[in-house]
């Protein structure tokens, strides 16, 4: 029902209904008209022809008529009449002065009566005639005054009347409208045809149109339509390819523009991996002979080897963040004991006695472990730094559509993330408080957690626990299920 | 989709108009001249008596004419033949075409002779008859009875003498005025 609705209000079907209506509109119209005078053409000749042929008659016979006539006399002419009158079948009624119409009217149609106003035309010394409909078929009746014969135009009182069946020209009218009709229904039908032609010249560019524009939306910005023709469409078509190619630029420049930062931000901090390790190797040498230094500087040297330890994470985040956008970081995956990955983690860090950790036995995924010892990592420190104690960790498995789902769990029962800065925490470098310039992290935490997470094809989410305190989830697939012959990558 | 509806009311409004058309009825329409032909009473007749043929005998018509109209005048239109009403109530002529200018009628006091270009013995006799009639019936010198007017038909060498008109020859519709004078 809705398809038909919609189909019925499509363009194809607008447009044929448009044809039809025009097409029917001008083929009645012509039809009406050309009938009009056809009928009008056919009914003038048969009443010019009954008319003039009435009118002679009664000139030829009329003087031989006794005058003043009496009944049988006048029974007489109208039969003389009527003979003479067998072409047109007419039935002569005369009347002399006021006396009866001879023969009387009325009864069969054939013998129907005079209409008034004929006769007042009649009695009035003018010829007239009228087209009446008698017992359902058209009849003419056509009246005559008779005058003397000297030229003075004067009326003798004898009337003659002649009633005339009209069915041949009816069965020719009706002909008429046979014809009209059988000429206008294939003009309309016919019609269909130019209108399913026009719809398909408009409807097909815009089918292409929309086609473009899905491929465009899917990504293949080369698309262009082929432009034919000068028309509104036409114009269309040349405007989309406009857009196209400008989309297509405009996308090939971020992109460029992006791959350049990219590739500026890897290549400083590779150019600055080489001096920084020769520092860290230089300053742990001072770091380690600071005890015998006065105080000062042995507290300056103490603050240049921390600076330089920091310097040194910062440069090894930033290349892992690189390694991620050039597409370098490869995913090995082992299928692990998830309790025991989780906590090997928290035991390396030092942290298994300020974190609970809730972890069921027996959970095992596919997964690298070192990335996710990463991931496990920088959320717990993050908790452990930003959020207050205690923090808590829980992995389990859920089932789910393709194989099942491993969900780890950071808890934490500080004061929260701020809403407003909550879409923002897997940024890179973003502070959480912007007041605090200067931080332990290198800011690039839970960026790398974010992009390990995806490696993976996983999430990570950052919420606020309805009882307080910052809760972020890892949402990854489970695997086990698949092949375990070959890594990932 | 109130343009639809529109166009769909006008197409309908078309339909009836081609479809509701037969004879419609018309209004009194006046056409013409009167018919004329009746002479008053007690007027003398200005009138052509001509006989035409007609299945089973003769039948004299009456034409209207602007004065008396003597033999002379009414063999020529005889030889025209009946006009079209004539021909409509059946009437036509047994004569053959004979040109009006090759036929000379002379009158004399209760006679009229007719010179024909052909042989009158030949000519069909209700032809004959025509000639004969339509000569006494019209006005002639002496203005006897038409049945007492002799006639000479002559042409190619023959002659017809004191040819008469019988007036029993003569079809007398019922109600007609008489053809006689």
């Amino acid at each position: 029902m809705n398809a038909l609705r919609t189909l019925a209000r499509g363009l194809r079907a607008r447009l044929v209904v448009a044809f039809l209506l025009v097409a029917a509109l001008s083929a009645l119209a012509t039809s009406a008209l050309t009938f009009r005078e056809a009928r009008n053409a056919i009914l003038k000749r048969t009443q010019d022809t009954a008319v003039n042929a009435l009118r002679s008659q009664v000139n030829s016979q009329v003087p031989e008529l006794a005058f003043p006539p009496g009944r049988d006399d006048l029974t007489a002419f109208t039969q003389s009449l009527d003979r003479a009158g067998q072409p047109q079948h007419w039935a002569v009624h005369v009347r002399y002065r006021n006396g009866p119409l001879v023969p009387a009217t009325g009864g069969r149609a054939e013998n129907g009566t005079i209409p008034a106003g004929v006769e007042k035309k009649v009695h009035a010394g003018v010829a007239a005639f009228q087209r009446v409909t008698d017992a359902g078929s058209p009849w003419l009746v056509v009246g005559l005054p008779v005058t003397y014969s000297d030229g003075s135009g004067q009326t003798t009182g004898l009337e003659v009347y002649a009633r005339l069946p009209l069915a041949e020209d009816e069965v020719n009218v009706r002909a008429l409208v046979q014809a009209a009709q059988s000429g206008a229904l294939p003009a309309v039908a016919l019609a269909v045809v130019p209108a399913l032609l026009a719809a398909r010249g408009v409807l097909r560019p815009v089918r292409e149109l929309r086609r473009a524009t899905q491929q465009i939306t899917a990504g293949a910005l080369d698309t262009r339509l082929k432009v034919t023709g000068r028309d509104e469409l036409a114009d269309l078509s040349r405007t989309f390819n406009d857009m196209a190619a400008a989309l297509e630029e405009n996308v090939a420049e971020l992109r460029r523009m992006e791959a350049n930062s990219r590739r500026f931000a890897a290549d400083v901090s590779h150019e600055l991996r080489t001096p920084l390790a020769a520092m860290t190797a230089v300053v742990d040498v001072l770091d380690e002979g600071a005890a015998g230094l006065d105080p000062d500087t042995a507290h300056a040297v103490r603050l240049i080897s921390e600076e330089t330890g920091k310097l040194a994470r910062m440069v090894e985040d930033l290349m892992e963040i690189s390694r991620f956008d050039a597409g370098a970081a490869a995913l090995h995956l082992d299928e692990v004991d998830v309790a025991e990955t989780v906590r090997k983690t928290l035991q390396a860090r030092g942290w298994q006695d300020e974190v609970t950790a809730d972890l069921p036995g027996g959970v095992r995924a596919r997964l690298d472990p070192r990335r996710i010892d990463v991931v496990i990592a920088n959320l717990v420190g993050n908790a452990l730094k930003h959020g207050g104690a205690p923090v808590r960790v829980t992995a389990r498995a859920e089932p789910g559509e393709d194989g099942g789902r491993l969900l780890i769990e950071v808890a934490d029962r500080g004061a929260g993330i701020d809403p407003e800065v909550l879409p923002h925490v897997f940024d890179r470098f973003f502070k959480a408080d912007a007041a605090r310039v200067r931080s332990e992290g290198s800011g690039l935490g839970l960026a790398i957690t974010l992009e390990n997470v995806r490696l993976h094809e996983g999430t990570v989410r950052a919420a606020n626990a309805p009882g307080g305190g910052a809760v972020f989830t890892v949402d990854l697939p489970l695997r086990t299920g698949e092949d375990t012959g070959g890594d990932d990558t | 989709m109130r343009h639809a509806t529109r166009s769909a009311l006008l197409a309908l409004a078309a339909l009836v108009t081609l479809s509701g058309c037969g004879i419609e009825p018309s209004e009194v329409v006046e056409v013409g001249r009167p018919a004329t032909g009746v002479k008053r009473p007690g007027r003398p007749a200005t009138e052509a008596r001509l006989y035409f043929a007609y299945p089973g005998g003769l039948f004299g018509v009456v034409r209207p004419a602007g004065g008396e109209i003597s033999a002379e005048e009414a063999v020529p239109l005889l030889l025209q033949g009946p006009n079209e009403a004539e021909r409509m109530r059946g009437l036509y002529s047994d004569l053959p075409k004979i040109a009006a200018g090759k036929v000379q009628v002379t009158t004399a006091t209760g006679q009229v002779a007719i010179r024909l270009p052909v042989d009158p013995t030949r000519l069909p006799s209700v032809g004959r008859t025509q000639l004969v009639c339509t000569a006494a019936h019209n006005a002639v010198p002496g203005d006897l009875p038409p049945d007492e007017v002799k006639v000479q038909l002559s042409g190619a060498g023959r002659t017809l003498s004191d040819q008469t008109c019988d007036n029993r020859q003569i079809f007398v519709p019922p109600g007609s005025s008489s053809p006689t004078r």
